[in-house]
């Protein structure tokens, strides 16, 4: 009986053997196949005898694949020395950064990797865990695309949100925090579930730069004013501002509604040309007005003499 | 000539609510529409102030346009077209030279006729254009609700928004231009005498 399940567990083992044996066969690079024989194996992890985490060492072949860094051999990052399992501890020591490849090298220069670096030193999370946090807390260099032009805007908005999310809803942050920590820090949001399916947590969370910024702001900096997405676009304010109206008027009533209008959001009447060239005419309106009385002034005495 | 009693007490009263709605109304507008987190007022009370004070000015034109229909004071507001062209031009050559010049005023006020023809234009302008799309602008902006979600591609309320900003910015203008000309009377303070009692007095008229 106890022979029949040693039996079965070794065939099942070298079932996977084979099976990822197989599998890394399609891998062109042999010494990333060699590694991927193990670590495209999705329960692969261990747990860290000092933290109590569990460190997650499974690559996914698919998505790696389909990374900026797929022609990348292992080696060219993980460079202890891992030809032998089990490991050395020299390999958990390993200190990558994104900037000793990307810094010095012309060819990134569009990528502004220096901005990046001092945009994220002045981020939260660089601020409030200076030594845990880095650039593959958030981004997995293993399935990182700097771009996915041509797919679904949804997708990519889940894709970066999960990114947060991965952190922010997880099971330690919710132990922390509470379940419902996310849904009360965004209950100001109408339509949250809308919100979150349509805009990336970072538009809000980070400041509102010409580019995309990596320095994710502390939460009471972010933004929180609806003008500054809704009044880009005349139709978005609309949506917005006929929202709030509908709402106050069935909670309110026809009277309130209408002295009270909780609705009206800050700016939504901006137009910097309208308002520039309206103040440009009055102002000018008002010379021209002082001039004519001051006019009249020294004509009147000139005409009483 | 005796002077004369050109503004009933209901107009007076009428005008100086209207002063006193203008200027509640342009500085809580300016203070909403350029607000922000350093303000000299809270927002939520000024928003109660604006919406307040433009609720009363719609009542007032309502009481302006209801009197003009019952009482006499509507026939100032009637245009007469013929000669309207060479009146224009001679009024504004009083304001643009003559007024330097010494030259006597070109209109002499009535009972039958209190406006020269530019102010006549310009208060019809104001009374009966900017006034109804300023008071229907602001309406529109209670009760958004009502309005399609878009107009002709274009998000309606930012219409609404622009359509109130601009004539907001035309009434102050109108307003400045306003206070000006009322000097131009036979003496500096006659027109507002007038506008305060009722009666309208000059050299002319003593």
């Amino acid at each position: 009986m106890k022979n029949s399940f040693y039996v079965k567990i070794t065939a099942f083992f070298i079932l996977l053997t084979a099976l990822h044996t197989g599998f890394a066969n399609e891998i062109k690079n042999a010494k990333t196949a060699y590694c991927l024989r193990c670590h495209s194996m999705e329960t692969l992890a261990y747990r860290d005898t000092v933290t109590g985490e569990i460190v997650n060492l499974y690559v996914n072949f698919q998505q790696y694949q389909q990374s900026n860094h797929k022609h990348l051999e292992c080696i060219a990052c993980h460079t202890s020395d891992s030809s032998n399992y089990p490991h050395p501890d020299s390999v958990k020591e390993e200190k990558r950064y994104c900037l000793d490849c990307h810094k010095e090298d012309s060819k990134f220069i569009p990528y502004q990797f220096a901005e990046i670096e001092q945009a994220f030193n002045n981020s939260v999370h660089a601020i409030k865990s200076p030594h845990q946090f880095t650039c593959f807390s958030c981004h997995d260099p293993h399935q990182f695309k700097i771009s996915r032009v041509g797919e679904k805007i949804s997708d990519i908005i889940r894709y970066d949100n999960e990114i947060c999310l991965n952190c922010h809803a997880s099971p330690l942050h919710t132990q922390l925090k509470g379940s419902t920590e996310l849904l009360i820090s965004h209950q100001w949001l109408p339509n949250l579930m809308l919100h979150w399916e349509s805009v990336r947590c970072v538009e809000c969370h980070t400041p509102a730069t010409a580019g995309f910024s990596h320095n994710i702001l502390p939460a009471k900096q972010s933004v929180k004013n609806c003008v500054s997405c809704h009044s880009k676009e005349a139709t978005l304010l609309t949506s917005l501002y006929q929202y709030r109206s509908q709402e106050d008027l069935e909670k309110t009533g026809w009277f309130n509604k209408a002295v009270f209008n909780k609705a009206y959001i800050i700016g939504m009447s901006r137009n910097e040309t309208i308002d520039r060239w309206s103040l440009i005419i009055l102002g000018l309106t008002l010379v021209g007005l002082f001039a004519h009385g001051l006019g009249r002034v020294f004509t009147h005495k000139r005409n009483k003499k | 000539m005796k002077p004369l009693y050109l503004y009933p007490l209901w107009i007076r009263l009428w005008h100086w609510t209207n002063v006193l709605l203008f200027i509640i109304l342009i500085i809580s507008g300016a203070s909403l529409h350029y607000a922000s987190a350093r303000d000299w007022f809270a927002f939520d009370t000024v928003m109660l102030v604006h919406n307040t004070a433009g609720i009363m000015l719609t009542i007032a034109w309502l009481v302006f346009l209801i009197g003009n229909f019952v009482s006499e004071n509507g026939k100032h507001y009637r245009v007469k077209f013929k000669g309207m062209i060479a009146r224009l031009i001679e009024q504004s050559y009083y304001y643009a030279i003559g007024i330097f010049t010494g030259e006597p005023h070109p209109f002499h006020v009535s009972t039958e006729m209190k406006f020269n023809t530019l102010q006549q234009l310009s208060y019809i302008g104001v009374m009966y254009g900017l006034m109804p799309v300023l008071i229907i602008s602001g309406l529109l902006f209670l009760f958004p609700a009502y309005l399609p979600d878009q107009f002709m591609g274009i998000g309606s309320i930012w219409i609404v928004a622009m359509t109130h900003l601009v004539v907001a910015y035309l009434l102050i203008l109108f307003m400045l231009t306003h206070i000006y000309i009322i000097t131009t009377g036979e003496t500096i303070f006659s027109n507002l005498q007038a506008m305060l009692t009722g009666w309208h007095k000059g050299k002319r008229y003593e």
